[in-house]
């Protein structure tokens, strides 16, 4: 295959890529609320069904305070427990007053050793990987 | 979804069973999903704009797993079929793993033709530890098992 055609072939897929990932950008309404369209218009997304994690920042026996993207987030429910290494899931409704009611929660217990295990994941393929390949002119070339 | 030792180990299970000389690439495959996604854990230390946390959800879906192993390939000086082959089959068991966390939101298996997410709803995130157990002794079995066949084959056992 001739060069200037590997060149356009992979502009094309580039472009494609592109196209799709800003697409799905644009489709953003679609999906319900994130954080930060919630707190910049809490009327609009009134009574709208979403979904947090985050850890915990204090609880009460009706309510809680979360952290969603280190937004602080309060939400009514009885009886919440606290997470023990990790974070709390919550499915809300969302109110007008920036706070939210849970329809149901779930603690994520030592969840954050998922992310401890993940880095030694990483150490891992790095091993095997450069036992195979080796860089050399900014492209993987096997290793003799 | 699974910790990347399970991810990693899943790769090295399709290598086996496939007979794949190049397990590297295989590997690098199923964890390629989550180098974007990955960005999430930046919300553990500062705000991460919320466009970006949303695009990347995009990543995590097999239509970006038949692009983005083609976009990596110029970075190989091997064989490009075989490079795409595997980097698009790590890829695809990565996303196949991550389907069965509930409340799985990165899984669009029909994007561009349908927004929604889909997942089987088995395992919550902080039951990984099912997943990187089951595939290290996964792992481990198939590797003796050929091993004992090598041995059978050879006329040692």
């Amino acid at each position: 295959m001739k060069l200037s055609t590997k060149i356009i072939g992979y502009c094309f897929l580039l472009a494609v890529f592109l196209l799709l990932s800003y697409e799905f950008y644009l489709s953003k309404s679609y999906y319900p609320a994130t954080i930060g369209e919630f707190i910049s218009s809490p009327a609009q997304h009134e009574g709208t069904e979403t979904e947090f994690t985050g850890p915990l920042i204090n609880l009460s026996e009706t309510y809680f305070y979360m952290s969603v993207n280190q937004v602080p987030l309060k939400v009514y429910f009885s009886g919440q427990k606290s997470p023990k290494s990790g974070q709390i899931y919550a499915r809300v409704i969302l109110n007008r007053d920036l706070t939210a009611t849970a329809i149901e929660t779930h603690n994520m217990n030592y969840n954050y050793f998922k992310y401890y295990v993940s880095a030694f994941g990483f150490i891992l393929f790095l091993l095997i990987f450069f036992k195979e390949w080796k860089i050399k002119k900014l492209r993987f070339v096997e290793n003799a | 979804m699974p910790d990347w030792i399970a991810h990693i180990f899943m790769g090295l299970i399709i290598s086996e069973v496939f007979n794949a000389k190049k397990k590297g690439i295989i590997v690098l495959g199923s964890l390629l999903p989550d180098f974007v996604v990955k960005i999430n854990l930046l919300t553990a230390f500062f705000h991460v704009n919320d466009n970006l946390l949303f695009v990347a959800r995009i990543y995590h879906s097999p239509i970006m797993g038949l692009i983005i192993p083609a976009l990596i390939i110029p970075f190989f000086r091997y064989d490009s079929k075989k490079t795409y082959i595997l980097l698009t089959t790590g890829f695809m068991i990565h996303l196949l793993a991550d389907s069965f966390t509930r409340h799985f939101n990165d899984g669009m298996l029909l994007f561009p033709f349908s927004r929604g997410f889909f997942s089987f709803n088995l395992f919550w995130p902080e039951q990984y530890w099912i997943a990187t157990l089951g595939s290290i002794l996964l792992y481990f079995s198939i590797r003796k098992y050929k091993n004992y066949r090598l041995g059978v084959n050879k006329g040692v056992i």
